[in-house]
């Protein structure tokens, strides 16, 4: 937990979700976003987070960004190389609601900052999310499961049921893509 | 004064994450296509597992991988290890929000078959129309 | 200037010797790379999710070199739904074999009357089991996804 590197690597983060927000090609908005997840991934691992690093840099940076570039093939079929979104600032009807979009992020952004103030201070190791449950799977998870990775003990035994559903979400998520998409008059 | 000043650079990442935040949620109520919508979706997500994990982290802690025999043998100091209960959670998380994409990106597919467009505003004309 | 729709359709897939030669040789790596994370998941960081994603991403790897009928002749699409709901089913079949054997619900220290290894080692030994039904489990759902997508439905030509 270097703070020096933790405001480097949160600097390029802001960056590069920026760019992914304000870019107009498609394809160049979809590769600084896989970037972008590529810079949390750092962050997770220098938290001390390494299984969601592992994570994120698999799922995140890996197959997310391919299924947003096959979706943008399959979708925009007529168009130059440079997959241009129509991201045209002129196409409000109603002019006068040009700036609410942006009114309305500063003002949740304002409300998250007054809540914020509450929080512990970063890294503090007597906070209530790092006392009550936790406390106990520290000093136990490893006499009672004989597992040293803290993580795969508690998701795979203390939280199993959790890590069930997870998976049957899993299994929905493909169900309801191969329905949404599936032609008239296929095998199912 | 003072403590006011101490609070805002002792907490500086907590802003920078809301900054995350706000980029996506603006994102997702203003761009006009709908694959930029989910991005700003992605970013979104990704900001508030950031937000997560930076509340289990703590400093001077090691990583939640302890060694076998010194955990059987003697205690291991809980102010030393990072909390692992966050890690947990945004594992799930992760790949929720990727399923949720995949399922975002089908919907959006069925949108070009029927309309032609993915654009919002062209969508809009067009049901209007027909 | 050229699209990328019209230049895949010119210079077809399976004639770009570069690409194939290179991810031929190192699909099986990926592969065995993908194994070895979500067994050494007790012991480093990894485990199911993420091995079964690294084990998917080979095979769309492969999908998107050689052509989407290649893949689909590597894992056809029955083959595929078989093994996504073999993940869910690993894991809800442990979970009522433990009810079975006197437990509760995903209380693995109940299996130890078939095999008495110990109630710790048992607690260690069901997790590795779940790791592995949820492995196979992601590993099919997001080539399903990644097919699905890329194809548009048609399950014909990818990308």
């Amino acid at each position: 937990m270097i703070w020096q590197l933790d405001l480097f690597l949160l600097t390029l983060v802001v960056i590069c979700g920026f760019g992914t927000v304000s870019t107009r090609g498609l394809l160049s908005s979809t590769i600084i976003f896989s970037a972008y997840s590529f810079l949390m991934c750092l962050l997770y691992a220098e938290m001390g987070a390494v299984d969601v690093a592992f994570t994120e840099a698999v799922v995140g940076a890996g197959v997310s960004t391919i299924f947003f570039i096959a979706a943008l093939f399959r979708s925009t079929r007529r168009s130059p190389l440079i997959i241009r979104g129509v991201d045209d600032p002129h196409h409000f009807k109603d002019q006068g609601l040009k700036a609410l979009p942006l009114a309305l992020a500063f003002v949740t952004g304002a409300l998250l900052f007054y809540g914020m103030a509450d929080f512990p201070d970063w890294g503090d190791p007597g906070s209530q999310p790092n006392t009550h449950v936790s406390a106990y799977y520290i000093e136990n998870a490893v006499r009672e499961t004989h597992v040293p990775n803290l993580v795969t003990a508690v998701l795979g035994d203390y939280r199993g049921y959790d890590t069930m559903f997870e998976l049957v979400v899993i299994y929905c998520a493909g169900v309801s893509v191969v329905s949404i998409l599936k032609q008239e008059g296929d095998n199912p | 004064m003072d403590g006011w000043l101490a609070e805002i650079i002792g907490k500086f990442n907590y802003w920078v994450y809301v900054v995350l935040m706000m980029t996506g949620f603006y994102a997702m109520i203003r761009k006009n296509n709908l694959v930029k919508k989910l991005l700003g979706m992605n970013i979104f997500q990704t900001a508030i597992i950031l937000l997560y994990i930076s509340m289990g982290s703590k400093v001077g802690g090691k990583i939640p991988i302890l060694d076998k025999q010194q955990a059987l043998e003697g205690a291991v100091q809980v102010a030393g290890v990072v909390n692992p209960l966050p890690h947990v959670l945004m594992l799930t998380a992760i790949v929720v929000s990727v399923s949720v994409t995949g399922v975002a990106l089908a919907v959006v597919l069925r949108i070009y078959k029927e309309y032609g467009t993915i654009d919002e505003d062209q969508i809009l004309e067009r049901i209007g129309k027909s | 200037m050229r699209t990328l729709q019209q230049d895949a359709h010119i210079r077809m897939p399976w004639q770009d010797m570069i690409l194939q030669t290179a991810v031929r040789v190192l699909i099986p790596f990926i592969q065995l790379f993908g194994l070895y994370v979500i067994v050494h998941g007790h012991y480093s960081p990894g485990g199911g999710f993420q091995g079964g994603v690294i084990l998917g991403a080979a095979i769309i790897l492969m999908a998107l070199v050689f052509g989407l009928r290649a893949s689909m002749h590597y894992i056809s699409e029955n083959a595929n739904k078989t093994l996504s709901i073999l993940g869910p089913f690993v894991f809800c079949f442990i979970g009522v074999l433990c009810i079975v054997f006197g437990g509760g619900f995903l209380d693995y220290g109940a299996l130890d009357s078939i095999i008495p290894l110990g109630w710790n080692e048992w607690r260690s030994f069901g997790i590795f089991l779940v790791e592995l039904g949820v492995g196979v489990g992601v590993m099919s759902i997001m080539l399903r996804i990644y097919r699905v997508l890329s194809s548009a439905g048609t399950m014909d030509k990818g990308l």
